[in-house]
């Protein structure tokens, strides 16, 4: 038996070489890095996920959004003060430049001279009025929830709409289709000049003009590619960068453009990578395979030191919501003791780990119509929470019926969850069950309504009061799942929507605020996002705002103020 | 041995339409649908949507028309990517996740059974007592765990390795040596136990009686007969390597399968579902039928008619 021995001990010799060599490989690949002078300007940041699309009149998520930022520039945009800027246009429309009719009814941009696309063919007004009306093609399986912001756009609604809704649905003919479409207020006077027709004078409208529906897409590449036009190799746009490779589910290079009309972009090369877990990511970036990344909160506490940690304050609100549409909850006096009982800043401390600014207020600060003393009539208090359940007619909770908070089972409903039900217990003597869904069976349950009370988290799609107060509290509004309904608090909507004066329309939104918190108690306000991640040092010049997408920075990625230092 | 293969082959059809019919149902009865947004879209939209890919119509109707294009090799569209084809979405990642499992499984076989045999031969000796306890180690430890300790020695501590993506070797050496570790032990503990097993033997005894030399005797009369067992096992254990792991490729960031699967489910993107669900039927289906006809080639007792 001894040769078997030997045999044995050659194996594990051979086995542990083999191991060596590896090892030995692995140390050597790592020298193969770009050195010298010139440090490659390439930016490597993680998205969560594969972008569902980058089609601008299809997309709405935030990683999509967060990359469409960099391929394509619309007529407008905006500045790090998030006001609207001229991008493709020469200037932004004013009355006082004639580019707005006095009657606020007529829009007209006048194009930059020698606009081009990335295929280096030009760029006009046809482009504009052709992406536009694509919008709103109702057999385009765009979102409506978008969609219907534009709708202050004439003949916008008619032809989005055109479908019919599940009870009446209408099967119109190519030819009615067509002429529907012709109806759209859309229409290139010229190669240069771009003029918007509205149904009612809007203080928004440049705003919408300033996000990703807005940006135009080549009607030949879409004609002869269909759904594929999108892929690297194949989508041309105008923006700074232009999509060199899409390798779905793993990466996406994005590489400056050439014909782009404005300043070259710091960065030569953005590099995307899909990392959809958290950890990895963070991982990654630990190892120098990342410069970009956000941190994981199970890491917060010891990276709250580290230089390379970044906070930066969110548009974004999280509250409490209830269902007014159903027992106990279309009491506002049941609502309030609900809201009074929860202590906001245990919940950062606790939930959220302090990153986020406890509030009682809806709108976020840095957005007209803040409003630091909204909803102090449902601030922490819970001796006040207990006289106003007794008001009620329900003392210490006594004959309240049974009470469900839906959550989505992340860990952040979870734990959100968790901390409300022992809050209402400690502080209001009551006791509600807990119901965890998993994403889509939640967002099935919230968009019907059916919940008595769940958690919901709003992140600005436009930095303007109107996204916060008219999508959730008007009545019959799209994303109003609370059943909400108050004639003094639509008619506050309207007339601001109607107010030219911004500090004037601003005031209005806060007096509705007043009313949809302090006196309806229609949710009870938590928190104010922060946004935590992590950047390599020798990344400078990054910009943030309040708007940023999934990719922190990503409204200001092609300004030619980054730079990649060496390391 | 032809007709027994023509007869298993077609067996693989009222296989998959099972499998393809349960699915279905399953996937249709989970509440909420591939267009649930965290902005939930006006129900007119959603009737927009359903009309356009056909989810308004009965589901045997549904289910008739999947069969048809399926036929003609159409799995559909994804409804969460923008019109990509099934195919395509999870083509990319079968390729991915074939390699890494393939290449897991290479390990795992190269390593576990040689260390079985050995172990088998050195029985209660040091080597044993080590390559038992290796084959514990490697059982027990989660192999999301042994990613973590494999992550923070070559990447964090030494910088050696990249921690994500997939297209490199170097990107592979993680990934692949801790999906490997579970079937290597395994595979090791059912080797040992059945070379011991064939240890015992007379014809073994036989073999040794006649002076024939180590190598003859456990190559030719052990190895041979104590795979069968082995055989039997790697069959399955090979096709849930291949399919994917989510664990695994989540951890490292590897756009497979087995991760494109879990998403799907989540974002209730049904084609992808079913693509995926038919595909992992037809791989354990595979499989099965390729240990079967292993079996015949590895002990000439065993013919199929």
């Amino acid at each position: 038996m001894a040769r078997t021995m030997m045999k044995g001990v050659k194996f594990w010799a051979l086995l542990a070489l083999l191991a060596l060599a590896i090892l030995g490989m692995a140390a050597c690949g790592q020298g193969d890095k770009d050195e010298g002078n010139g440090v490659p300007q390439v930016l490597r940041a993680r998205i969560a996920g594969d972008p569902e699309t980058l089609d601008p009149q299809k997309a709405g998520f935030a990683t999509d959004i967060s990359i469409m930022r960099q391929l394509f520039r619309g007529l407008v945009y905006f500045d790090q003060d998030l006001n609207v800027v001229a991008a493709a246009a020469e200037e932004v429309p004013s009355v006082e430049n004639g580019g707005i009719s006095v009657d606020g009814l007529t829009y007209n941009f006048e194009l930059r001279d020698g606009l081009e696309w990335s295929d280096g063919s030009p760029l006009t007004a046809y482009d504009w009025e052709y992406s536009l009306k694509r919008f709103f093609d109702p057999t385009l399986g765009g979102n409506q929830y978008y969609q219907s912001f534009y709708y202050v756009i004439e003949g916008a609604q008619e032809y989005n709409t055109a479908l019919g809704t599940p009870d009446q649905p209408r099967t119109p003919t190519e030819s009615e289709l067509v002429s529907l479409r012709d109806g759209v207020g859309v229409d290139a006077v010229d190669d240069d000049t771009l003029q918007i027709r509205l149904n009612t004078a809007s203080n928004t409208f440049l705003y919408l003009m300033s996000l990703w529906p807005g940006y135009p897409v080549k009607h030949e590449a879409i004609d002869s590619l269909g759904d594929a036009w999108t892929e690297a190799g194949s989508l041309v746009s105008d923006g700074p960068f232009m999509l060199t490779e899409w390798a779905h589910d793993q990466r996406l290079v994005l590489e400056r453009n050439p014909y782009y009309w404005g300043p070259e972009p710091g960065l030569e090369r953005l590099e995307l990578l899909v990392i959809p877990d958290e950890t990895t990511a963070f991982q990654a970036y630990q190892n120098g395979e990342l410069d970009f990344t956000v941190a994981p909160p199970a890491e917060l506490q010891s990276l709250k030191t580290n230089p390379e940690f970044h906070a930066e304050a969110q548009l974004s609100t999280f509250g409490l919501l209830f269902n007014t549409a159903q027992k106990p909850f279309d009491d506002p006096v049941i609502r309030k003791a609900f809201a009074r009982a929860i202590d906001r800043q245990a919940y950062i401390d606790l939930v959220v780990q302090g990153l986020g600014m406890p509030t009682t207020g809806w709108i976020p600060p840095g957005m007209p119509g803040f409003d630091p003393e909204a909803g102090q009539a449902l601030s922490f208090d819970p001796d006040a929470a207990h006289s106003l359940l007794a008001d009620a007619g329900y003392p210490e909770g006594r004959g309240l019926p049974d009470i469900v908070l839906t959550t989505v089972s992340e860990d952040i409903g979870r734990l959100s969850a968790e901390f409300v039900q022992e809050q209402l217990k400690q502080n209001l003597g009551v006791n509600v069950a807990i119901e965890t869904l998993d994403l889509p069976s939640f967002q099935m349950r919230f968009g019907s309504g059916e919940f008595q009370m769940t958690f919901l988290g709003w992140n600005g799609d436009y930095p303007h009061p109107e996204n916060w107060i008219r999508d959730l509290f008007y009545t019959g509004a799209s994303a109003n799942m609370a059943g909400y309904s108050n004639t003094r608090v639509d008619a506050l909507i309207d007339q601001a929507a109607a107010e030219k004066d911004p500090l004037a329309a601003a005031d209005l939104y806060k007096e509705t605020q007043r009313i949809i918190l302090d006196e309806d108690g229609v949710l009870a306000p938590i928190f104010h996002g922060i946004s935590a991640f992590l950047v390599k040092p020798y990344v400078g010049g990054l910009v943030f705002t309040a708007t940023d997408g999934e990719v922190r920075g990503d409204v200001f990625l092609a300004s030619p103020g980054i730079s990649i230092a060496a390391h | 041995m032809t007709a027994y293969l023509i007869r298993r082959l077609l067996w693989l059809v009222p296989v998959l339409l099972f499998v393809a019919a349960i699915t279905f149902v399953l996937m249709h009865s989970v509440p909420g649908g591939p267009w649930d947004r965290d902005k939930p879209l006006p129900p007119a939209a959603v009737e927009q949507l359903n009309r356009k890919y056909g989810l308004e119509r009965p589901l045997w109707e549904q289910f008739g028309r999947y069969l048809l294009g399926l036929l003609q090799g159409d799995l559909g569209v994804s409804y969460r990517h923008s019109d990509r084809p099934v195919t395509e979405v999870i083509g990319g990642g079968i390729k991915v996740s074939a390699t890494l499992g393939g290449l897991a499984m290479l390990v795992a076989a190269a390593v576990g059974v040689p260390l079985g045999i050995v172990a088998a031969l050195r029985r209660n000796r040091a080597l044993d007592y080590l390559s038992v306890s290796l084959a514990t180690l490697g059982a027990s430890t989660p192999n999301f765990v042994l990613g973590i300790v494999l992550i923070v020695i070559f990447a964090s501590t030494f910088h050696l390795l990249p921690t994500i993506g997939w297209g490199s070797w170097k990107q592979a050496i993680m990934p692949v040596l801790a999906l490997s570790a579970l079937p290597t032990a395994f595979l090791a503990r059912i080797t040992r136990a059945s070379t011991l097993d064939v240890l015992q033997q007379d014809y073994v005894r036989t073999a040794w009686a006649k002076g024939l030399s180590v190598r003859a005797v456990v190559l030719r009369h052990v190895a041979r007969n104590a795979l069968i067992p082995v055989l039997t096992l790697a069959g399955p254990l090979a096709a849930a390597l291949v399919t994917g792991s989510f664990i695994i490729e989540s951890q490292f960031a590897i756009p497979g399968v087995g991760r494109a699967f879990v998403t799907a489910i989540f974002g209730r993107d049904y084609g992808v579902i079913m693509g995926v669900t038919l595909f992992y039927a037809l791989v354990v289906a595979t499989a099965n039928l390729a240990v079967d006809l292993a079996y015949a080639a590895a002990d000439p007792r065993i013919r199929y008619r």
